[in-house]
């Protein structure tokens, strides 16, 4: 037969142990973890601004080396109220044939054929009017 | 040691300048407790002592938002409580093992713990509580161990009075019927 137990009357400790001094680092070892995490914590809250500010900073850069270069202290033509043609036009001779040429985009052998055609028709002029031939070659 | 009140604590926790200081001595007063809570419910020295320093930062993180709508202590034994499930819980998924099964490998841990330095029936008395469902087993603890006032688990438990005298009535008669039939 089992006998009686009454564990209330009979108080019974509960028998676990712990190491030596363990309640007193428990103490320092919450405060260290408590810190390590603060410390974490301190530049997770700059974690946000850090990322707008290199964001922005990146956005800038991109902005700065991709943008169309503005074109100052350029003024139309019409905004001058000048006409280049009507000018040119009326004052050719003071132009050189040449830069004439290259403005409307003749062709350096363009501009020479034009130069040795318009020489023929002056040789053949002066030989009609009786000049020199050798004078002719030699001046032209 | 000078005793401080709960308000005292709060106080000090609560400025800034002696933040540390009031944190220190909340810990000094409820070290051991939270400790000793903890660890009936797991038995392992290891385990309680990474549970009782996760509760204490928890409290670090949690006290400027405690309201005082409860005792200090009873907040402190809910997280408390609230950690020791969690982890049984956890223990129990990541082993996919079944409530019986964890009882026994925490009935396992106390013949095998150098952590316990209790005699035979202390051992015996042990191995009975951890028949217990967790949570007759922890109202057990609270009132057998702890001595805690009935009024006291229930704030902390949730429960009714009348529930938890039931409830610790029927656990020692459980408790006692092991001890006599072992």
């Amino acid at each position: 037969m089992s006998k009686k137990i009454n564990i209330e009357e009979n108080k019974i400790n509960h028998g676990f142990s712990v190491p030596e001094n363990y309640f007193n680092e428990l103490e320092v070892n919450v405060q260290s973890k408590i810190q390590e995490k603060n410390k974490g914590s301190f530049f997770a809250r700059f974690k946000y601004p850090l990322f707008a500010f290199s964001s922005s900073a990146m956005a800038l850069t991109i902005w700065f080396f991709t943008k169309s270069t503005p074109v100052e202290n350029t003024v139309a033509p019409a905004q001058t109220g000048i006409d280049y043609v009507s000018y040119v036009n009326e004052n050719i001779e003071e132009f050189d044939d040449e830069l004439i040429y290259e403005s409307i985009g003749a062709s350096a052998e363009l501009v020479s054929k034009t130069a040795s055609a318009k020489d023929e028709a002056v040789e053949e002029y002066l030989l009609d009017e009786g000049v020199d031939e050798e004078w002719i070659i030699d001046e032209l | 040691m000078e005793k401080w009140t709960d308000r005292e604590l709060l106080e000090k926790f609560r400025n800034r300048e002696t933040r540390n200081l009031g944190f220190n001595l909340l810990m000094q007063e409820y070290k051991q407790r939270v400790y000793w809570h903890v660890r009936r419910m797991v038995i392992d020295h290891d385990d309680a002592n990474d549970i009782t320093q996760d509760i204490f930062i928890k409290i670090w993180n949690g006290l400027d938002s405690f309201h005082e709508e409860s005792k200090l202590f009873t907040w402190i034994y809910r997280i408390a409580s609230n950690e020791c499930f969690t982890f049984l819980n956890k223990k129990r998924k990541r082993f996919f093992i079944s409530i019986v099964d964890i009882e026994e490998q925490l009935i396992a841990a106390i013949d095998n713990s150098e952590g316990f330095s209790g005699d035979e029936i202390q051992k015996k008395l042990q191995k009975a509580i951890l028949t217990l469902p967790e949570k007759q087993r922890m109202v057990f603890n609270m009132k057998y161990f702890e001595e805690m006032k009935y009024e006291e688990i229930a704030e902390i438990t949730g429960t009714s009075v009348g529930a938890l005298k039931a409830s610790y009535h029927l656990a020692v008669k459980k408790i006692e019927e092991f001890l006599e039939n072992d």
